[in-house]
């Protein structure tokens, strides 16, 4: 292993689906590092393949209606292993203990993620009995301690409670007390606050950061919205149509943005204070099952769209330390091998 | 104003693309994306395919049958069916499919007649063959059949015959116009009532739907046979067949249409809600505008995958009802009626042909409820398939 | 308020209110209401935009179905100047009412749900017109045609249908079908929300072109933050069903008056890593509408609360004559609020 901060990286992942009307790549080819304590954002527009990534690292994709067809998932926990997530059986016993144990996920919509039917200190007590094999005491003293973490009001009285009777801010609380009651090494969260109104996506946005300090814990935050992956991460890698376009910290990619989606995104979204006319990509994003192979899928929408961006697929350079774009304008650049 | 100015389109307008993003180039309305997707049903279509030749079958029941359905045989009472063979018993092959004739001997212990086929008597089944002539289809009447065999002396019996020597091969397939349409015409009525009262319950809501909804909820809530059975006793004796087979259709669809009145309400009540409907009005659009050009085309589909899957329940009823001697009774010919044969035990265990109506029964219900389960996943204009 | 002698005002709603029942039991007896809209006082001028935000249950998305009698409001006045005086639309007949939907039209969020999946792009746009009996089918389709190239699409793909459409594109023929009756004011229900951002920009570029061109007014409704500050040129801050806070839009996020919009100033996303806020979030859930707190409903969570907020319900008022910044809190005059700039000078100084 080259790096022993390294948590897990992504090397070439290719995650496709086989619909009726044809072949989907929904990620195609995703190469990207966590570092361990590091919250990473995965941004980009509908289809672009960002929570489909994150399930693969889950191994929650459904098949046969998809499957990884190719690229490794490299997870190095704590205890010196490493284990290629790719080469795990969905349903096995290895996949299950990572799974919500080593690496927990949070979802957009905490009603649909949570149990219905079971109280909330019973559906964190359940994981905290999977994957710890404590007594059902200890479960339950940890769900009260949990929820106290992630700061839910009267946790002793609320830990008995069912979902239907939390608030949405307050289920999106309890989802993440779920989610880092095993102590995960790493945290997905897909679009943790787009079903949440302004005010409680504060909070919540307020609460992911409090606990990636407490708790040390990596951070993968997936959202197409670009205020929030400005607030909660470090690095950034912009997703567009199952490929990485373009990864930097996070203020490189705020102020010094290389690949044409980027900085056509950033001047899309209104800034407060700014009233001037603002600057859309034309066209939409393209339906994944008609893309071509081996060009820039960016190319029909690009301002700076040269001859070569529809013969060929760019490779991917490095602009700087740590910055990389997959753009033609930056030919000549070093190439980065994936 | 408007009218006046034509602007060309804004750059970043998104005919910019290229052809590879401009998504269908074919222009397809949602009833054409819909039998599109029907078609990928294959179960579906095979099913459609089997009722096609059933209501074909039906239609022409006189041409497919082999012979007169109540024509008695009484030197062929209970007789096996005969099987159409290719080889015969000294291990000959016949390029034309043939039977062996009957040969009927008494046992002297039970009285019954047993038949066992006769290998000197060899019919080859031919087709179009001419007979005594038959009703074709309203005034037209014809004298040739599909498939039958030329012989002065020998019925062909291909399911058997029954206590009276009757083909109930013939039998079938006449039965099959009373117990396939009874469906269709008792699901036409249900679709009548169940549109008008779903109708009225979805659009005025408020007490009238209270009350409606709460009299679905009790008629569902009844036993279905004690329920037909109570109301056919009623049926006066002296009805004629066609009377009776009127009088059973409006026993079927009295409980029917309160599937098609809920998933219309139903629909009425989701549409009314969503926001094109809410464009609609807010355009101006009266009541009767918003429900013909808006709700009715949309609900449609989701009536008819309705219907079509109340027909085999209507199917099973008639058969229920004249199984049981409460519903349609001889002389007319429906599968039920048939089905009557087959009440004892005795008379199952050792004439089992007897139960070949059911088998129809069986395979008509399942296909239209394939047929029913196609239209389901087809309807849907927003399915990823 | 602004009077009604204002010439320039176009909508002025008074008192506006819609209860909706909470039914219970199998009689469906009424249980409760809920206060969807529990009085609410705000105009529009001709030619601007002005932009309604608040979280989720706030009453912004049934204020505007009740301008535009999708809803009967349950009190209240919606004036409307037509031909030089104003009118009652809450009291009109649907008759009455068909003549004036000719001038307010609506633009709905979801592109989705809001275009008939059965019928064709030429039928969609042209409903209007037929429901009115404006033209034959020649002229609509001259006119489909128009409407279809002004706002982005081309005139040839009147014949297809919307499932063929990406978001963006439907919800231009969403803004094409509003238009098609030359109205004077649209009501945009969350025109963009559902939007890819990279879309968003082009619809907002859309609708300003055509308001410029058209002399539209703009009612717009959005629970995004800097979307509204962009596109409207006064902004009404909503809270569980009452308006806070009303004002210029720049003055608004620059000085927010009312202790909520300063909230919202705060917990805005701001997509810039040296823009983060440092302050502390504001605390605890929007109450339940059926059942707001006494007094000024925004005491619940309102860092800033006093004895009177429990006792008292705040009008809302005019900071000073001519400010044209309304506030309905207490302490109004008292409070110094900060607005989205602070946290600017915050980073910048860190």
């Amino acid at each position: 292993m080259a790096n022993k901060d390294l948590l897990l990286s992504l090397e070439d992942l290719k995650t496709h689906f086989f619909s009726e009307n044809g072949l989907v790549k929904a990620v195609d080819g995703v190469t990207f590092d966590i570092e361990r304590g590091e919250s990473v954002g995965v941004v980009g527009e509908s289809g672009c393949g960002k929570s489909v990534t994150s399930l693969s690292i889950m191994q929650l994709i459904r098949r046969p209606r998809g499957d990884i067809v190719g690229g490794k998932i490299l997870f190095n926990p704590e205890d010196g292993s490493s284990i290629d997530i790719t080469k795990l059986s969905p349903g096995g016993r290895q996949m299950r203990s990572i799974r919500g144990n080593q690496i927990s996920m949070i979802f957009q919509e905490p009603m649909t993620s949570l149990n219905p039917v079971y109280t909330i200190g019973n559906q964190i007590m359940e994981a905290v009995m999977l994957h710890q094999r404590s007594t059902k005491k200890q479960a339950k003293e940890r769900a009260v301690e949990m929820l106290t973490k992630v700061g839910i009001p009267a946790p002793l009285q609320r830990v008995d409670e069912y979902p239907h009777q939390f608030s949405g801010g307050m289920r999106q609380r309890a989802m993440i007390a779920m989610a880092l009651s095993c102590d995960p090494e790493f945290l997905i969260a897909d679009e943790p606050t787009t079903a949440l109104d302004v005010t409680i996506e504060a909070q919540i946005l307020r609460l992911m950061k409090d606990i990636q300090q407490d708790f040390g814990v990596s951070i993968m935050i997936i959202t197409h919205d670009l205020g929030v992956i400005a607030e909660m991460a470090q690095r950034v890698n912009v997703m567009y149509t199952g490929k990485i376009v373009e990864q930097a910290v996070t203020d490189d990619i705020y102020h010094n943005a290389k690949h044409p989606y980027t900085q056509g995104l950033l001047q899309s979204i209104p800034t407060i204070g700014r009233k001037q006319r603002l600057t859309p990509i034309r066209g939409s994003v393209p339906n994944l099952l008609t893309l071509p192979s081996n060009v820039c899928y960016f190319a029909p929408r690009c301002p700076h769209a040269m001859e070569i961006c529809s013969k060929q697929e760019p490779p991917l350079y490095e602009i700087d330390e740590g910055h990389t774009c997959k753009c033609w304008l930056y030919e000549g650049s070093k190439e980065v091998s994936a | 104003m408007l009218t006046n100015t034509t602007l060309p389109p804004e750059p970043e307008s998104p005919t910019a693309e290229t052809s590879w993003e401009d998504v269908g180039a074919k222009s397809l309305s949602q009833g054409q994306l819909m039998i599109r997707r029907f078609r990928r049903h294959k179960l579906a279509m095979g099913a459609i395919v089997v009722l096609l030749i059933f209501y074909t079958v039906a239609l022409f029941a006189g041409f497919f049958a082999t012979a007169n359905p109540v024509q008695r045989n009484s030197a062929y009472i209970y007789a096996p069916p005969m099987i159409p063979r290719f080889i015969d018993s000294e291990g000959n092959f016949h390029l034309r499919p043939f039977v062996y004739g009957l040969e009927s001997t008494v046992d002297p212990d039970t009285w019954d007649r047993i038949y066992k086929p006769d290998h000197d008597e060899i019919y080859p089944i031919r087709f179009f063959v001419e007979t005594d002539e038959y009703n074709l289809l309203g005034p037209i009447n014809a004298s040739r059949r599909l498939v039958g065999i030329e012989s002065e002396n020998q019925p062909l019996f291909l399911f058997g015959t029954d206590s009276l020597g009757r083909d109930v091969f013939s039998r079938v397939i006449h039965g099959t116009r009373i117990s396939l349409s009874i469906g269709l015409v008792g699901v036409f009525l249900s679709l009548v009532l169940g549109l008008l009262i779903g109708g009225v319950s979805g659009l005025l809501s408020g007490g009238v739907d209270l009350v409606i909804q709460r009299i679905i909820e009790i008629l569902i809530s009844i036993p279905q046979i004690p329920f037909w059975m109570a109301l056919s006793a009623s049926l006066p004796a002296h009805w004629s067949p066609i009377q009776t087979y009127f009088a059973i259709t409006v026993l079927l669809s009295l409980l029917g249409w309160t599937q098609v009145a809920r998933v219309v309400r139903g629909k009425f009540l989701s549409l009314r809600e969503i926001d094109f409907v809410s464009a609609s009005i807010a355009m101006g659009a009266n009541d009767f505008w918003v429900i013909v050009k808006h709700l009715i085309p949309n609900f449609f589909s989701y009536v008819l995958v309705t219907i079509t899957l109340t027909i085999p329940a209507m199917i099973l009823g008639e058969t229920a009802l004249s199984f049981l001697g409460i519903g349609l009774r001889p002389p007319v010919v429906s599968w039920g009626v048939l089905l009557q044969q087959a009440q004892n035990m005795r008379t199952v265990a050792m004439r089992p042909w007897l139960l070949v109506p059911g088998i129809f029964v069986i395979i008509a219900v399942m296909a239209f409820n394939f047929v029913g389960d196609g239209l389901r996943d087809a309807a849907d204009p927003y399915s990823s398939k | 308020m602004s009077d009604m002698s204002d010439s320039q005002v176009i909508l002025d709603i008074r008192g506006l209110k819609k209860y909706f029942p909470i039914k219970k039991g199998i009689f469906r007896t009424t249980a409760g209401w809920v206060r969807a809209v529990d009085g609410v006082d705000f105009f529009i001028r001709e030619g601007e935009t002005l932009g309604v935000v608040g979280e989720s249950g706030c009453g912004k998305t049934t204020t505007g179905r009740c301008v535009i009698r999708l809803l009967d409001p349950t009190e209240g006045t919606v004036n409307f100047r037509k031909d030089g005086t104003m009118v009652n639309l809450a009291d009109m007949t649907r008759k009455q009412m068909k003549e004036i939907r000719r001038e307010i039209q609506i633009i709905f969020q979801d592109p989705f749900s809001s275009l008939d999946p059965r019928m064709s792009v030429l039928d969609i746009i042209r409903e209007p017109l037929r429901v009115h009996d404006i033209g034959g089918r020649k002229q609509h389709i001259e006119r489909v045609g128009e409407l279809l190239e002004r706002v982005g699409l081309r005139a040839y793909q009147m014949d297809r249908y919307p499932h063929e459409f990406s978001g963006g594109q439907r919800q231009r023929i969403g803004i094409a079908r509003a238009l098609a009756l030359d109205p004077e004011v649209l009501i945009c229900d969350e025109p963009v929300s559902a939007l890819d951002v990279s879309v968003q920009a082009q619809v907002l570029n859309l609708l300003s072109d055509l308001q410029e061109e058209f002399h539209l007014t703009y009612m717009f409704i959005a629970h995004d933050l800097s979307v509204v500050e962009h596109i409207s040129d006064r902004v009404m801050v909503m809270y569980l069903g009452k308006a806070v806070e009303m004002a210029n839009s720049t003055e608004l996020y620059k000085n927010p008056k009312h202790p909520y919009s300063e909230a919202l100033m705060m917990a805005i996303p701001i997509a810039d890593p040296r823009l983060q806020t440092k302050r502390e979030p504001l605390g605890g859930n929007v109450p339940d509408p059926a059942n707001p707190p006494e007094g000024c409903n925004f005491n619940t969570r309102c860092p800033y609360v006093q004895d009177i907020c429990y006792k008292e319900e705040p009008p809302l008022a005019e900071t000073a004559e001519g400010s044209d910044h309304f506030v309905a809190c207490h302490f109004a005059a008292d409070l110094s609020l900060a607005g989205w700039e602070s946290r600017r000078s915050t980073d910048e100084s860190a």
